[in-house]
């Protein structure tokens, strides 16, 4: 019996040490839990299928010895995400995904948090947009509707999201280039906006190819021109504007990023991580159906991205009169 | 004969065991999302994304489509049951559905939602099958003109679902749409009454405030005095707990109605199943022959929203099949979806993808059908929850309703605003506003601005677009009429009274 | 009804005027058509005109001394308020006490304090609830409800 008893306790006593041991030297190790990436916008949208993609093939692969967990909070133009974010300071289990809103809601003063709050750790993709009209339209290429807006300023409309919104800023970006006015007229979604230029009730309409493609490919609309340095994959017909004259580039990106100060180590760990899913087919596949170009930037570069953009976007909302004076 | 042979070999994919069993899952999975409150089809379609991964696209769409006209199904139970809508687009099954509960009908209100929702359900897959292309067409002939003119036809039809006094119906239909102005507005990116908080940019949460109005309300009423159970005096045979004869004659009506404009709206992008259902009940009201009892439990009350929400859910698919354009929240999580299993629907999808689109609609007859045999013997079940004792049943409606808000954003805010409306609602009550026209209004407050401002945006401010147009004209001239619709019946009378008075 | 109505339109009065002051401030107008202030506006004039009829109504009104307040007292009332204030409370401690405890705390106060049930009772269905709530949303529906800071 005491050599039972004695024999329990050294087991319980190996039992500590091994717990113990394996406690220190897991703890550099990071991820030791399932890490949260929390999507900005509603189940369903373009960076909800972002993440879910990413979570799965991250999950399948073994990139991570653990798996990122989706989670959408959406609401206030992706500020309620941001902040939500952005709160939990130093803990390298969030990641938040940063599109264009994730530079305009804080310049627009939507959000208390800004790009100070959070630490960039990848950029994956850019979404390309383009301006298209209904095939009946009598515009057939960019020239003729600044020539058009020129002769009829504020007359020709044009379909887009809420103002702020990456379609508010391309349709700037034309008004700007060219020196015209357009009629931007508001639409609680991209499809809505489609339906409108389908059925004739708009001039032309901003989308992206995610939206428009498919109806390009029926006939069902004509495309203008693209907001790219170069034309795209999918549609190699089309023209980009700057070629036809018209300097109006745009992307939008589609990156992560984590709270402010995570550890370096931590922050190595997901740029690895992700660096190894752009090169999974799964990511090829969902950059190709998506009419996405792979934008591969580690945290550093992404950084550098976003303060630039941050600019841009500062002047660019400041001359459409979205910034409000504090 | 084209569409048949199409359809013989829709039902060769759908008979698939992989895809019928897929199919019920769905249902199975949407009846539960319906029954639960707060969260509705669009989440439940949202959670099954990952689910559907290792699934080809037509087995992951045919789940999805379950799970989407599933939940509209089970939507009714507990509005009918508890009163605590269990989506957006059940709340005007409460109005009618929760007082057949209290006078221990419940079984042939739950039955006749079941049947409504199966009819119109399969009659709006009919027309899908036959009328898709013309019907791409019908969606997309309605610009922010004709948005404005349904939709301000819509608001007019507040007033009727007023209680006893019009006063209080528009005080109450005007509050709703003052709810509608918080948040930050689109066209302007002016934030309105959002007192600085993040969480009221978006606006207020439609169905934070339908459950709180409703369910939360309805509790704290009952709260007041111990009640044993929320009704007594129903004696479960089988033959009470379906609907009779009378019932079904009081209801074709209201069924056929309610399942032509559900299918209308919903086709339309930009309206809904919400929309449908509403306009379903209010023009069943205008129509009827008693009108004053609305409200206090009648089938046809029942009927009318039923059919449209469901009819709604079909119609909402054309659009996304024929164009790639989503006419509905759930719809748009589904071309998500479809996305990432590699499909974009388009145009062209009917011609490229005849397997996926056939075997979908195949796949819709057979779910509904799946969902008439799953339901009826449900309601048994459901009638017997009635029995539980209330005090146990009340601090599960509290939570259940609490955490359903939740899930669909998974917002604690949308928790307070339940509760909020909750004590608005019950100081409603009270007070003797009815509920139905803030809700109405709150839903059609936003639609009907945005569709004004940018029809105004269009013409340049010129007013005519609103009656140049054919579609719109004809809406805006019945929208005003209905608005003056009691003024002229007073006039009249008036008229009649002086003409018989002085002979 | 007399007082009720006098108080509820007094209120809303109050509310409109809100409406209109706060609209004031926004523009009213944009480039073609009305703005974001527009609508607020007419609907605080329109609550306004409403609350006015419905105070005339009341004040021509003769008071019925035998007609109550339409509210409960006593008793009732506490009721009413206890599960109110019990609802606040339940929001409030999600996030720190997160969804199991804190939901098995508030149905146990509900079942307790505003039913009187008795212990085991009270126990069993605040158990029920909680483990019939997380099974459902979260091992089912996979959402993650709220947690509190020891991952529970």
């Amino acid at each position: 019996m005491k050599n039972l008893s004695r024999l329990f306790v050294l087991f319980l006593v190996v039992l500590f040490i091994a717990i113990g041991a394996g406690n220190a030297l897991g703890a550099g190790k990071y991820p030791e839990k399932p890490i949260t990436m929390v999507i900005h916008a509603s189940a369903g949208g373009g960076s909800d299928i972002f993440g879910r993609t990413m979570s799965s093939a991250i999950d399948k692969d073994k990139l991570l010895p653990q798996p990122i967990v989706v989670e959408n909070k959406p609401g206030g133009s992706g500020g309620i995400a941001f902040a939500y974010v952005a709160g939990k300071k130093k803990d390298p289990y969030y990641l938040v995904t940063a599109v264009t809103s994730f530079l305009t809601t804080p310049l627009m003063g939507l959000t208390p948090v800004g790009l100070k709050d959070f630490t960039p750790i990848a950029n994956f993709a850019f979404d390309e947009y383009m301006l298209i009209v209904n095939p009946k339209s009598k515009y057939k290429s960019v020239k003729d509707v600044v020539a058009d807006a020129k002769a009829n300023p504020k007359k020709i409309t044009v379909g887009g999201t809420q103002l702020g919104s990456s379609d508010s800023i391309c349709a700037y970006l034309i008004e700007k280039a060219a020196g015209v006015q357009f009629n931007y007229i508001v639409f609680s979604g991209g499809g809505e906006v489609n339906a409108a230029l389908l059925g004739g009730h708009i001039d032309m309409a901003v989308a992206n190819p995610g939206e428009a493609l498919e109806l390009y490919k029926a006939g069902k609309v004509r495309v203008l021109g693209v907001y790219a340095e170069k034309r795209l994959a999918g549609a190699p017909d089309v023209p980009t504007l700057k070629e036809q004259g018209i300097n109006a580039i745009y992307v939008q990106n589609r990156g992560l990023c984590a709270p402010a100060d995570i550890p370096a180590d931590a922050r190595k760990v997901l740029e690895e991580a992700f660096f190894k899913y752009t090169k999974t087919e799964t990511f090829k596949k969902y950059c190709k159906d998506n009419m996405l170009s792979e934008a591969w930037m580690d945290g550093a570069a992404f950084g550098k991205f976003l303060e630039e953009w941050n600019d841009k976007y500062a002047v660019i909302l400041k001359d459409m009169g979205l910034i409000k004076k504090k | 004969m084209d569409i048949f042979s199409n359809l013989i070999m829709g039902f060769h994919v759908a008979f698939s065991p992989m895809n019928l069993w897929m199919c019920f899952v769905g249902v199975l999975i949407g009846t539960l999302i319906g029954v639960l409150p707060g969260i509705g089809p669009t989440t439940g379609v949202a959670i099954l994304i990952p689910i559907t991964f290792g699934m080809d696209a037509t087995t992951a769409i045919i789940t999805m489509c379950g799970v989407y006209y599933g939940a509209m199904y089970g939507g009714s139970t507990t509005s009918i049951l508890l009163n605590v809508p269990g989506e957006s687009s059940s709340v005007m099954t409460t109005l009618d559905g929760y007082q057949m509960a209290k006078k221990g009908r419940p079984g042939p209100a739950l039955g006749m939602a079941a049947l409504s929702s199966f009819i119109a359900g399969t009659f709006a897959v009919l027309m899908l099958t036959f009328l898709s292309p013309p019907l791409a067409n019908y969606a997309v002939s309605f610009g922010p003109p004709e948005y404005f003119a349904l939709t301000f036809m819509g608001l007019t039809l507040v007033t009727s679902l007023g209680g006893d006094s019009p006063l209080k119906g528009l005080i109450s239909g005007v509050f709703g749409l003052l709810v509608a102005c918080i948040g930050i507005d689109a066209q302007s990116a002016v934030a309105r009454f959002t007192f600085g908080s993040m969480s009221l940019l978006d606006g207020v949460g439609f169905i934070g405030v339908a459950v709180g109005l409703f369910a939360a309300a309805e509790v704290l009423v009952n709260i007041e005095e111990p009640m044993l159970q929320i009704f007594t005096e129903a004696k479960l045979t089988i033959r009470s707990l379906l609907p009779n004869l009378q019932d079904w004659k009081d209801s074709f009506g209201a069924l056929w109605r309610g399942s032509i404009i559900g299918f209308f709206v919903g086709v339309l992008p930009g309206a809904g199943a919400t929309i449908a259902s509403f306009m379903a009940y209010a023009v069943e009201k205008k129509v009827s022959k008693h009108p004053e009892l609305f409200g206090t439990g009648v089938i046809e009350g029942v009927a009318a929203p039923e059919g449209a929400n469901n009819a709604a859910a079909g119609g909402a698919l054309v659009p996304l099949l024929t164009l790639g354009i989503p006419g509905s929240g759930t719809t748009a999580v589904m071309l998500g979806a479809l996305m990432i299993h590699g499909l974009r629907p388009g145009p062209m999808l009917f011609s490229s993808r005849p397997d996926f689109v056939w075997g979908l609609i195949a796949s819709m007859y057979i779910g509904n059908v799946m969902l008439i045999i799953l339901n009826m013997p449900m309601i048994g079940l459901w009638v017997r929850l009635l029995k539980v004792p209330y005090k146990v049943l009340m601090p599960l409606i509290i939570t259940i309703s609490a955490v359903g808000v939740f899930a669909t954003d998974n917002n604690i805010f949308d928790m307070w605003v339940m509760a909020v409306f909750g004590v608005i609602g019950y100081l409603m009550k009270k007070l003797d506003y009815p509920a139905a026209p803030a809700v109405l209004a709150l839903v059609l407050g936003p639609m009907v601005e945005m569709s004004l401002r940018q029809s105004l945006t269009i013409s340049h401010g010129n007013l005519s677009i609103f009656f140049t147009r054919p579609i719109s004209g004809t809406l805006t001239v019945i929208a005003i009429l209905s608005l003056f619709a009691p003024f002229l019946r007073i006039l009249w009378k008036k008229y009649r009274a002086g003409k018989t008075a002085a002979v | 009804m007399k007082k009720a109505d006098l108080i509820t339109g007094f209120v809303l009065l109050v509310l409109s005027g809100y409406v209109i002051q706060e609209s004031w401030r926004m523009p009213s107008s944009a480039t073609f058509g009305p703005g974001s202030g527009f609508l607020p506006f007419w609907l605080g004039v329109l609550m306004a005109l409403l609350a006015l009829i419905l105070l005339f109504n009341a004040w021509r009104r003769p008071s019925d001394p035998k007609e109550g307040s339409p509210f409960p007292g006593g008793k009732p009332l506490l009721r009413v308020v206890a599960v109110m204030v019990g609802l606040g409370v339940y929001i409030s401690l999600m996030e720190v006490l997160g969804f199991l405890l804190n939901t098995f705390l508030f149905v146990a106060y509900l079942m307790r304090a505003v039913e009187r049930e008795r212990l085991p009772m009270t126990a069993l269905t605040a158990f029920l609830t909680t483990a019939g709530l997380y099974l459902i949303f979260q091992v089912l529906l996979g959402i993650t409800l709220p947690r509190n800071m020891f991952g529970l």
